[in-house]
């Protein structure tokens, strides 16, 4: 009895597929979600550039269904959604345009994996990659996709979470050619009230 | 020895005659053993060779209006992904013998493949003033904002899915190519992005999901349309979850609703009809003599059937419902028989003295429906046909054999009914006469006023879920189902595609910003695409090495990578290649092109669909003078225009036959009497009848449409009919019971008539209303207003 105890414990630390409590605990985290908001840092390592690109903005989520995803710097342009239209900006040019996020392809798949990323859910994850744990505390999840639609776009994508569990701090995304984007989240807040304007 | 009375003597015994008859009867039925009642609109459709039949041929083989549409639609608790999944159930469980197989293995392409297909057809496809704009939004000054905003994408989250097509198309070219995939953007949803797998469409809002099927079932099958579709309710049944709503829209439907209203009003028709007829013989005629005589109208359909199935092996069923009113119709001569031998004391001066009016009846009525012989409509030539011929039949079932199986001393009423009915006596001259000329003055005033309905909707029922679901497509996805077709025939496909092409640069260039469904924009011809092919070789091959040049200098500033934009040189340099069908079926747009092609005989045609607006209809209008020389060989079909046309055509074909048919009434009847206050007498009831009709139609607001039209012509041979007898009364020394016989073969032709008000499919129930206003005008003008204007009138 007590070996399998210790096997079961041991198992909690160590990489591998999601256990029940993990899943129960990843449900909850996204159950407490309501609103996660913030700002953001990218980093982009891409063939395409000599250097990397650096980008700050500011980030808003609220469930269901909503985002607000702005950059600041070094260019103003971003794209909030409120579930059904996409609306996106771009101070330079000064475009603006509004439109139903389905007529979006690209657009709607990163909406929906931005809001499944940043609450946690779990389900929606499940759907579109196998997910394996990292380290479960913090928790850090690694994601291979399973859906076409991914596959073609994207290697893998690590999700850690911050030192408390409750929201996540960096995301990293892999693509098939070793381009690299880094997402790391700042002064996040979580279920504050958000101005629906935001969205 | 008078003719007739030679005829008596001649005719054989009633055993020879039972037995001719029976031998009738047996031919009869063996011959519609192999009877086929078809239930559509076909027989409504003209056929000669005029410009409005020709259209409607070309209607009928559009794929594009054959095709079964299956709409979906979600509630709140159901996602797109279950509407997708339903849809592919559906689209992997239909197939033979009722529909084609769709293919499930198709995969819409990524966003970034699609991308690159359109670029790879987009040399093929490109115009001089195509490869201008391309010259422009690559000139020196383009080039650093366009790569300005490429980083910035790139820098963003879409930029992600977007790499790809930034590298190879850092200018945006797939702008002109989605220019031109939006004329295959049949359902206003930008198709291909839209389209989940072939011939799966979701909607913009993501509520609703469109799957087009191929029957192989026609529209104008109404048998296989109900089987096909009671196949597909099963499918659906099993494929969709109850928590989707699911509607279908085909032509298919309407077909089998119209074959199910007409079936079940030919029921209804028939025993109503039969118990109405039943009635006025239990009333006035209630004996073995009276049944013979109500015997004959069934011998008539008979006949009727048969001359016209020896036409043709196929009999619309509303032909059938009419045989219910040619029972009443045909019993008159019988009647008119069976009054004058049982009123004579000597049958042979009986029948001697109506030979003649029965004759000149049968001729004024056979004469005024053969003029429909010559209508375009198949189904009106149907009917004159079957009317001729079961008018001829108990014509001579009347004269012929029924004399001989009604002995006068056995011509005895027992009818004490009928005994206790008598006709009310005339009444006097002048307020008679008042009435019926107020009759035709209000007749005359209402004339303006009368209208008519020339759309075949206006024949046919749209049965609730139909209408509904017509609705459902309109909503979400697009009034494609209303817009106007231009037809382009040639000799093959690039020959159409070739016309088709002309007829997209004549609208384009005339109005501007129209919204126009083509082929041509993305399947040129191959002599056009080769010369699209040699253009843009001979472009790039001038303006691509500079551009290159411009390019690695400002995106090595930009912090670009040297190979950023190598696979967009790559493009540049790369041998184009044609565009085939293949290549559009690998954007998921096979199905749309399949819809705008059909053939028809051995030529290709290609349909082009463009708003039925009056601006376009003005573009093919004759009324323009020549029309350019390469839109002469494209026929624009506006569905609004062809009901109009059907409308005028029909009603101007209406009008002269009933011109003819009045003149053909009125010369025959001057022969018959040779006496112009005999002739006028003889009118009076086919005047009465039409007059009440104009009224009544204005009062109640009741649009003539293509049958009313037909039963016009019955109100008028029967008017006549009605008037031949009681003018005849004044020449008989003896009272031989015409007016008796002219009320009880009126009340039979309303009870025949009566019965087809029933109908709800709208054919049936205006003929029944048409004859009941005419017939129930003319029977009282017949039995009061014609003595009136008898010299002997007392």
């Amino acid at each position: 009895m007590s070996i399998v105890l210790l096997g079961i414990l041991a198992g909690q630390g160590a990489s591998g597929e999601l256990s029940g409590e993990m899943l129960e605990r990843l449900q909850v985290i996204h159950l407490q979600t309501r609103t996660v908001s913030g700002s953001f840092v990218q980093e982009k390592n891409l063939a395409m550039f000599e250097h990397t690109l650096i980008s700050r903005g500011s980030f808003a989520v609220c469930v269901p269904g909503k985002i607000h995803w702005a950059y600041e710097y070094p260019a103003v342009f971003g794209f909030a959604s409120d579930g059904e239209n996409v609306w996106r900006w771009n101070e330079e040019s000064g475009a603006s345009d509004s439109m139903p996020l389905s007529r979006d392809p690209v657009l709607s798949v990163i909406v929906e994996q931005m809001l499944a990323w940043s609450t946690m859910d779990i389900r929606t994850l499940e759907r579109y990659f196998s997910i394996t744990l990292v380290e479960s505390r913090p928790i850090s999840l690694l994601l291979y996709p399973k859906v076409s639609q991914l596959e073609e776009i994207i290697a893998s994508v690590e999700i850690m979470f911050d030192s408390t569990d409750r929201h996540i701090s960096k995301i990293m995304i892999l693509e098939h050619d070793s381009d690299e984007t880094v997402i790391r989240f700042e002064n996040v807040g979580l279920n504050l009230k958000l101005s629906p304007e935001l969205f | 020895m008078h003719p007739t009375r030679r005829l008596i003597t001649f005719l054989p015994g009633k055993w020879t005659m039972g037995l001719i008859l029976m031998g009738f009867l047996l031919i009869c039925l063996v011959l519609l053993r192999n009877i086929s009642i078809v239930e559509n609109i076909d027989s409504m459709l003209p056929d000669d060779n005029s410009g409005t039949a020709e259209n409607f041929r070309l209607l009928s083989l559009s794929p594009f209006l054959s095709k079964v549409l299956i709409i979906l639609e979600r509630g709140e608790h159901k996602t797109p992904k279950d509407m997708a999944n339903a849809a592919k159930n559906i689209a992997q469980a239909v197939g033979p013998p009722w529909f084609k197989p769709m293919s499930t293995d198709f995969q819409q392409p990524a966003p970034g493949e699609a991308i690159k297909h359109l670029l790879n057809i987009l040399p093929a496809v490109s115009s001089k003033q195509d490869l201008d704009r391309l010259g422009g939004m690559t000139s020196p000054e383009e080039v650093r904002p366009a790569l300005e905003e490429a980083r910035r994408e790139l820098a963003g989250l879409t930029g992600l899915g977007m790499k790809e097509i930034i590298r190879t198309d850092p200018f945006r070219f797939r702008i002109l190519a989605l220019e031109k995939l939006s004329h295959l953007d049949l359902f206003g949803i930008e198709t291909a992005q839209a389209s989940l797998a072939e011939g799966i469409f979701l909607s913009p809002d993501e509520k609703s999901v469109l799957i087009v099927l191929n029957p192989k079932v026609t529209m104008t099958d109404s048998g296989g349309s109900q089987v096909m579709l009671d196949h597909l309710a099963q499918i659906i049944d099993g494929s969709v979850p109850d928590d989707l709503n699911s509607s279908i829209l085909s032509g298919h439907v309407y077909s089998a609703a119209n074959a199910a209203a007409i079936r079940k009003d030919l029921t209804v028709v028939l025993t109503v009809s039969l118990t109405g007829i039943l009635l006025v013989f239990l009333i006035f005629l209630r004996s073995w003599h009276g049944a013979l005589v109500y015997a004959i109208p069934l011998w008539a359909v008979l006949a009727g059937l048969v001359a016209v199935m020896v036409a043709g092996p196929e009999v619309s069923g509303i032909t059938i419902g009419f045989g219910a009113v040619l029972m009443g119709l045909s019993v008159d001569y019988g009647l008119h028989v069976f009054y004058a031998l049982k009123k004579s004391t000597d049958p042979g001066r009986a029948l001697r003295r109506i030979i003649r009016p029965i004759l000149f009846c049968w001729l004024t009525t056979a004469g005024v429906f053969s003029l429909l012989l010559f209508s375009s409509l198949p189904g009106q030539r149907q009917l004159a046909l079957f009317t001729v011929a079961g008018l001829s039949a108990a014509m001579v079932l009347a004269l012929a054999f029924l004399p001989v199986f009604i002995s006068p001393d056995k011509v005895v009423s027992r009818n004490i009914l009928s005994s206790g009915l008598k006709i009310p006596a005339t009444g006097g001259r002048v307020p008679v006469m008042v009435v019926f000329v107020g009759l035709m003055l209000g007749a005359v005033l209402c004339w303006p006023g009368v209208r008519f309905d020339g759309r075949l909707q206006a024949l046919s029922i749209v049965p609730d879920d139909l209408a509904k679901a017509e609705q459902l497509v309109a909503d979400s996805w697009g009034d494609v189902h209303d817009m106007a077709m231009v037809f382009s025939r040639g000799s093959d496909l690039d020959n159409a595609l070739s016309k088709a092409g002309d007829v997209f640069e004549y609208i384009s260039k005339n109005l501007p910003g129209q919204r126009i469904i083509s082929l041509t924009p993305l399947l040129a011809p191959g002599s056009q695409q080769q010369a699209a092919i040699d253009r843009w070789e001979e472009f790039w091959s001038v303006r691509g090495p500079g551009l290159k040049q411009t390019m690695i200098k400002q995106s090595l500033d930009l912090d670009f990578s040297a190979t950023a934009f190598e696979p967009f040189f790559e493009y540049l340099a790369a041998k184009p290649e044609q565009v085939s069908m293949d290549d559009l079926r690998s954007l998921g747009l096979g199905d749309l092109a399949d819809m705008l092609i059909f053939r028809q005989g051995d030529s290709t045609v290609v349909m082009t669909l463009v708003p039925d607006s009056p601006e376009i209809l003005n573009l093919f209008s004759p009324d323009r003078g020549v029309l350019p020389l390469e839109i002469r060989d494209s026929n624009l079909v506006s569905q609004k225009l062809l009901g109009q046309e059907i409308a005028t055509a029909l009603r101007a074909d209406m009008s002269r036959f009933l011109v003819a048919a009045g003149l053909l009434v009125v010369v025959l009847t001057f022969m018959l009497f040779r006496n112009f206050r005999q002739a006028v007498q003889a009118l009076v009831p086919a005047v009465a009848g039409l007059c009440a009709l104009v009224l009544a139609t204005v009062i109640l607001s009741i649009e003539f449409n293509l049958y009313s039209m037909a039963a016009t012509f019955l109100v008028l041979g029967l008017g006549v009919d009605y008037g031949i007898f009681m003018a005849s009364r004044d020449q008989e020394p003896e009272d031989l019971g015409t007016r008796k016989a002219v009320l009880v073969s009126g009340l039979t032709t309303l009870a025949g008539f009566g019965a087809l008000i029933l109908a709800g499919h709208p054919a049936l129930h205006s003929i029944g209303q048409t004859v009941i206003i005419g017939i129930a005008a003319a029977i009282p003008a017949a039995l009061f207003v014609v003595p009136a204007l008898g010299k002997n009138y007392a």
